[in-house]
């Protein structure tokens, strides 16, 4: 039988500013991503050192699902019945860039560790996974655009199958200093009456 | 002497990303990985990049890495060691 699903919270990080649940939470006046996120961090007082070492993909994700999961309550859900499904165009272009640029003198040959370890796009599903100890299904689609009708569909199914009973979900993309961050809780039970569907995920992604 | 003691501290701080610290938190005898920094496996690898980069210095046995980052002052000893 199908599951009635419903959006229970959501954030959308671009253009230096960042709202929840449609209303302007945070804005900044720095342009700048690297110096933007970093004032957001500190608003958020997140306290959480390891955000430092994070590439700006995976600071933007963890921001982004930060806000939506602190609205969310999670607390009756078990850790490994909350999935994760991400979606970007750029996947980990910006840091494989980094990495290029250390390894292409030979004579000048030093590769950052730190850095390749976030030369993949999921790094930034299991840098959240690890925040927040969720253990279930985790997925990260690159594709050329946000694509709400596969999302909708993948996370129902994840749903209909029994896997799980909250799914954080949603765009995540960094390019170049560009940057765009959309995600959402999907889940059974909220005071929210706002349905899960393309529509209403459209609308969410839309906001300006 | 202390003066490699200092430039090491900078050093980590900058190559690890210790946004939170400054070279006065950084204890000369600490330990640089579980109770001290609270470094992990990444920051053992980026230490050795480090110790290449900025000094010249290749570690060719990795078993010899817990001894050589157990701190700053081991660090400091192994450098002037391998440049004496």
């Amino acid at each position: 039988m199908s599951k009635d699903l419903l959006i229970i919270a959501h954030s959308v990080v671009r253009s230096s500013s960042i709202l929840v649940n449609g209303e302007k939470d945070f804005t900044s006046s720095e342009q700048d991503f690297k110096t933007f996120i970093k004032e957001a961090y500190r608003n958020y007082d997140l306290k959480y050192p390891k955000f430092f070492k994070m590439d700006s993909l995976c600071k933007l994700a963890v921001i982004g699902a930060e806000i939506v999961i602190e609205n969310s309550d999670l607390a009756e859900i078990s850790n490994d019945r909350i999935g994760i499904v991400l979606m970007n165009r750029a996947s980990s272009l910006e840091t494989d860039r980094e990495h290029q640029h250390t390894i292409d003198d030979r004579e000048n040959y030093f590769p950052s560790p730190a850095t390749f370890v976030y030369t993949l796009a999921n790094i930034m599903a299991g840098e959240i996974a690890i925040r927040h100890e969720f253990q279930g299904e985790n997925m990260c689609f690159v594709l050329s655009e946000f694509d709400v009708d596969l999302m909708h569909q993948y996370v129902s199914n994840l749903f209909e199958s029994g896997k799980i009973d909250a799914c954080l979900c949603g765009w995540v993309d960094f390019d170049d200093s560009n940057y765009e961050s959309v995600q959402y809780i999907v889940g059974e039970n909220s005071s929210k009456n706002i349905t899960f569907d393309v529509c209403t995920t459209k609308e969410i992604y839309n906001v300006k | 002497m202390a003066e490699l003691e200092e430039e090491l501290k900078s050093q980590i701080i900058e190559s690890l990303n210790l946004e939170d610290i400054e070279i006065g938190d950084i204890e000369t005898d600490a330990p640089l990985f579980g109770a001290g920094l609270g470094l992990d496996s990444i920051d053992a690898l980026e230490l050795i990049v480090m110790l290449e980069k900025f000094h010249g210095i290749k570690i060719d046995d990795p078993s010899q890495g817990k001894d050589i980052f157990e701190s700053i002052k081991t660090m400091a000893e192994f450098i002037r060691a391998q440049k004496a």
